[in-house]
């Protein structure tokens, strides 16, 4: 009697691997590194990870979620590499005047919104995707990590190997850059 | 005596943990309470704040209709390497 078969995954079986699951892996890891480019080369080392490993592949559990757990695992890789790598862009750092005041021309104004209206607006989200894309690299992967994937301060830490202080540093310089983008772009147009 | 006194930088650092759910306690937390009266820039810049908050959960990414890609390749890569091992 048949007990599950025990034979590792051949050509046809990880080909169709591709066929059915890439396109998803893709959209997948452009979501959490914001580049084709890179997306579509985590997704190659993934599929090369998993042929170097196909010995540890085990039928009865689904090669979908092997497959995304490998990926998953090239993504942190990715962003830990990337924070440690990248250098950050000029961004504006002078909000405040030595003393820690806002300066002059940076002091928050009141903004006159409808929060539910603006979220359908498409033209806004364009403009605050393209804030956001404004920002250094380097700050991107704390902002995914927090916004997108929920993660709390801790893991972040962990994760991108950072100091507590480090991460608040980055979300306060990442929010006080796309407070004035939206502000420039939008509310004082 | 302790003194009250916080800048706006520091006030909008404490906004930024307590939009994350670690709210300013003792001390930390009356300065900021203060400091709200006495900056109406730092009032605006919570709300503003807020939002962005908002919108970084919201929106995602990039947009996933991007996603189409060279399929072939990487089959041909599979293939190869398949051979090879």
């Amino acid at each position: 009697m048949e007990s599950g078969r025990k034979d590792i995954p051949d050509t046809l079986e990880v080909s169709k691997w591709a066929e059915d699951f890439a396109d998803g892996m893709i959209s997948h890891a452009i979501y959490n590194t914001r580049s084709k480019e890179i997306a579509e080369d985590l997704v190659q080392e993934t599929f090369l990870s998993a042929i170097k490993n196909l010995e540890q592949f085990r039928f009865e559990s689904q090669p979908k979620t092997w497959l995304y757990s490998i990926l998953n695992n090239k993504i942190k890789d990715y962003h830990r590499i990337a924070f440690k790598n990248k250098t950050s862009l000029p961004v504006s750092d002078s909000f405040f005047s030595n003393d820690g005041h806002w300066e002059d021309s940076e002091t928050p104004m009141k903004w006159e919104i409808q929060e539910e209206n603006l979220l359908d607006d498409a033209t806004f989200i364009n403009i605050f995707t393209l804030c956001k894309n404004k920002l250094p690299e380097k700050w991107f992967s704390v902002i995914h990590l927090k916004y997108q994937e929920n993660r709390s301060p801790t893991e972040i830490c962990q994760e991108l190997e950072i100091s507590s202080s480090n991460y608040w540093q980055i979300i306060h310089r990442a929010k006080l850059n796309l407070r004035k983008c939206l502000d420039t772009h939008w509310f004082s147009k | 005596m302790k003194k009250l006194q916080v800048s706006c930088e520091k006030a909008t650092v404490l906004i930024e943990q307590q939009l994350s759910g670690l709210p300013p306690k003792g001390m930390r937390q009356i300065r900021l309470a203060l400091h709200y009266k006495i900056c109406s820039g730092c009032l605006h810049y919570y709300r503003q704040s807020k939002l962005i908050d908002t919108l970084l959960k919201e929106t995602p990414t990039e947009s996933q209709s991007e996603a189409a890609f060279n399929k072939e390749k990487l089959l041909l890569r599979i293939r190869d390497l398949m051979d090879k091992k």
